[in-house]
């Protein structure tokens, strides 16, 4: 009985959407990295799943009517790309090096630490793609042959991370200037350094929502490099 | 009525960058390809902003809980996670940590150098500051 209704749809839908409000209202008064709505959601749906004894194939009935969003709304970010535009041209070179050596060094910093570890191809795909924000890197990671379900969990613990760590970088190394704050914010933990960039300021914001698109273009532009290298050097 | 025509269009998009990505030699995902599409048509008017604002805006602005069925999928790959988690965190701990220095250390060194040399102080910072010149980094003295 519980197999059959777990596969409808409307099972999986509910269960998630209802995990991630209540995520919400439990970040609202204890706001602890946990209690972030998508880090509780994907916990407590994993943790439900288990408990009922529900595949994730099962749940995937209703998870896919979810999914297939990521698509449009990655498509949707034209839009606030276009809506930024205008700060870019302000600092286009400041921002455009700076994205680009970061991509690059954070490129290598993954292949040197995978070698260190022995991870495989697989896994070194996987982490590739970790910095830009979670619909793009999905798409990377699976074109490069990684596990998109674990790029995702990478992806959202290393937003949760930069979120937390961003400003006492900032106050360590004297990077005072709002715009070097944004980008950096914004191409080193996408989406939810932005959501503290906002804090920061506007321009922190601003910024920090244009170098999200701009790193998640930076690195499909790179990926083919990233392909070579992991092949070369992982399998 | 309005919703559906705005549906359209983000749909309409995320086909054609599949469908590019289908035929394109290299691994770029659909995804960005109807990204860098609807941007373009943006940007020549092909499309005006009103025509997908509201339903783009409320899709980004609400992305985090689309991912949820993409992250539980890491329960199918509890084998993996398990052997390598402490690694998996080491690397994204160092990873994230210096991708955010090195940006902001770069970016505040180029923005601090090019106004230098445009004679304006560091403190007037503002998105709405207008005249400022930008940089070249090859003329670079």
């Amino acid at each position: 009985m519980i197999q059959e209704l777990a596969a409808n749809p409307f099972f999986g839908i509910v269960l998630s959407v209802s995990l991630y409000l209540i995520g919400q209202q439990l970040h609202k008064r204890w706001p602890i990295p946990l209690f972030t709505p998508l880090v509780f959601a994907i916990v407590m749906t994993i943790v439900t799943l288990l408990l009922m004894d529900i595949s994730y194939e099962t749940y995937f009935s209703g998870g896919q009517y979810i999914n297939m969003w990521v698509t449009p709304a990655t498509v949707a970010l034209a839009i606030k790309l276009k809506k930024n535009i205008a700060h870019l041209r302000e600092n286009v070179a400041a921002i455009l090096s700076g994205i680009g050596i970061g991509v690059v060094f954070h490129t290598v910093i993954i292949v040197l630490l995978s070698l260190t570890f022995q991870f495989n191809e697989e896994l070194a795909a996987t982490l590739f793609p970790k910095s830009v924000t979670t619909a793009i890197a999905l798409g990377v990671s699976e074109s490069l042959g990684g596990i998109a379900s674990l790029t995702v969990a990478v992806v959202v613990f290393t937003g949760v991370l930069g979120a937390v760590v961003g400003p006492t970088i900032f106050k360590w190394l004297k990077v005072t200037d709002p715009v070097a704050q944004g980008v950096a914010m914004g191409s080193g933990s996408h989406a939810m350094g932005t959501t503290k960039a906002i804090e920061m300021g506007d321009v922190q914001g601003a910024m920090s929502g244009l170098s999200i698109v701009l790193t998640g273009i930076a690195v499909v532009i790179l990926a083919p490099v990233g392909l070579l290298l992991i092949q070369l050097l992982f399998s | 009525m309005k919703i559906i025509k705005q549906l359209f269009w983000l749909f309409l998009f995320s086909f054609l960058g599949e469908l590019l990505s289908y035929l394109s030699p290299i691994a770029v995902p659909g995804s960005v390809l109807g990204m860098v599409l609807l941007f373009t048509a943006l940007q020549f008017n092909w499309i005006g902003m009103e025509q997908v604002e509201d339903v783009g805006e409320w899709l980004t602005n609400n992305m985090a809980i689309l991912f949820i069925p993409a992250g539980v999928g890491l329960m199918t790959n509890f084998g993996i996670i398990s052997s390598v988690w402490w690694q998996l965190l080491v690397v994204i701990f160092i990873s994230t940590t210096l991708m955010i220095a090195l940006v902001g250390v770069v970016v505040q060194l180029i923005i601090r150098r090019s106004r230098v040399r445009s004679g304006q102080h560091a403190a007037r910072v503002s998105p709405l500051w207008k005249g400022e010149k930008v940089s070249d980094p090859g003329t670079r003295s």
